[in-house]
């Protein structure tokens, strides 16, 4: 079945219903930038991250109250004005999405500059305007499924960096990371049962070891992606296994991915012929 | 295959592709320097070893230490990630004076040392992160000391070590 303007409507309704959810989860857990607050900042190796320095524009921000809601209005705002432009007409939602893209990266250049969390987190927000940017279906299709190949890279790379690296071939590698990643949370509440659970898997090398093991193999499941579309149900389970695991094993909340389900979930659907109408009702 | 059909179909977009897969090569390739939307994702891929010793930051809010069980792991990133903002200034400052300055030269870019420099002023942050510790904790900051203290991994345990060193002093 080739993919039709229906799939493109529940594609981008999708999209947004994500990007609103994920708000809301910010805004719970006080990460919205007028709740973070930033106050200083940290250099990072982005060429692109200087270049926006350069201007001054994340200085400008700091303790500057009226600047954190004019950015977070900004930046949440996108997607529903994109979705009133898209109802009316498809051209001018093309142009909000263009829009979108400038907005999300100079958001995300900034937010990530502060204490919040580490930009790879926020590739999604980053190149999902161009797939919004398509007036016709058929060039919908092809971004969708250049950023679905984008989504099995994100996966198979990480994997293939833990051979690159060395990560894979140590046992006591797991045991290794737990300890940097969790040592306050051990060292101020080491009776807790997640700090036991913690030490149990950091004093069993081997099996901590298995984690990390799993995860890769997990991870590298994802090229088989390159070669067919068969899998895609399974990886979008094991991406949200994946997602779930990282939030429980290493408290890393890593949601803002998800959209990228969105890709695995509508490959099946083939290229539309050429002369499908490209009007949006 | 893909990317035959695509150029079929359009050239730009095909060409915007090809960019895009050129760029996250050439970032793969000399690895340790990104440019955005061009990252890595090897987190925790190097070797990391058990080490004997860890340093490890300590709030001690209104006399009383806080512990993580009581945060969520959001919260407790939040308590933690602008002390190691802070505590890290002098090396932010350090990459700017070693790479980013020489290389922004190298593309013609006349940068400006101020929008990359931070003084470690610690009165001036010890104010605000008590502010901003209130909003996480829901509690009225009277007293706060941040101490950066060595522990030793002893029968794989955490063990705390006399020594540490105050917030104060880790950003001179």
């Amino acid at each position: 079945m080739p993919l039709t303007e229906q799939h493109r409507k529940q594609i981008i309704y999708a999209y947004c219903i994500l990007f609103y959810l994920l708000m809301f989860y910010k805004i719970w857990n006080g990460l919205l930038l007028f709740q973070v607050k930033p106050f200083l900042f940290n250099n990072r190796f982005d060429l692109f991250t200087w270049i926006i320095m350069e201007t001054g524009l994340h200085q400008s921000l700091l303790d500057n109250p009226s600047g954190w809601i004019v950015f977070d209005v900004l930046f949440y705002s996108m997607p529903l004005l994109y979705l009133l432009a898209f109802k009316k007409n498809v051209r001018v939602a093309s142009a909000v999405a263009v829009v979108m893209m400038i907005v999300n990266f100079i958001y995300i250049q900034c937010y990530t500059l502060y204490p919040t969390s580490s930009i790879e987190g926020f590739i999604a927000w980053l190149l999902f305007p161009f797939l919004l940017m398509c007036t016709e279906l058929r060039s919908f299709y092809f971004i969708l499924h250049a950023l679905r190949y984008f989504f099995l890279f994100f996966f198979a790379s990480a994997a293939a960096w833990k051979f690159v690296q060395g990560g894979i071939f140590s046992i006591e590698q797991m045991s290794g990371i737990l300890l940097f990643q969790h040592k306050e949370y051990l060292a101020s509440s080491p009776h807790s049962w997640y700090a036991s659970f913690i030490y149990w898997l950091i004093s069993h090398t081997y099996i901590s070891y298995s984690l990390y093991l799993a995860a890769t193999i997990l991870e590298l499941s994802f090229a088989i992606g390159f070669f067919t579309k068969k899998y895609d149900c399974f990886l979008i389970i094991a991406s949200i296994i994946f997602l779930l695991t990282d939030v429980f094993f290493m408290r890393i909340p890593y949601w803002e991915v998800t959209p990228f389900l969105l890709t695995l979930l509508f490959s099946k659907y083939h290229l539309p012929q050429p002369t499908k109408s490209l009007a949006v009702s | 295959m893909f990317l035959r059909e695509l150029q079929t179909h359009n050239r730009l977009l095909s060409a915007l592709v090809i960019i895009f897969i050129c760029g996250q090569l050439f970032v793969i390739l000399i690895w340790g320097i990104v440019s955005t939307p061009f990252y890595n994702y090897g987190m925790y891929s190097e070797k990391i070893a058990i080490q004997k010793n860890y340093n490890v930051f300590e709030v001690e809010l209104n006399g009383k230490r806080l512990e993580g069980r009581n945060f969520s792991a959001t919260e407790w990133d939040k308590i933690m990630v602008p002390l190691q903002f802070y505590a890290g200034i002098k090396s932010s400052n350090a990459l700017y004076k070693s790479q980013i300055q020489r290389l922004l030269n190298k593309m013609q870019i006349n940068s400006t040392e101020a929008h990359f420099i931070q003084s470690c002023n610690y009165e001036q942050f010890e104010n605000w992160y008590k502010n901003y510790l209130e909003a996480v904790t829901n509690q009225k900051t009277e007293s706060l000391a941040v101490t950066y203290r060595n522990y030793e991994l002893r029968s794989n345990k955490l063990e705390a070590t006399p020594s540490f060193i105050p917030l104060s002093q880790l950003c001179r």
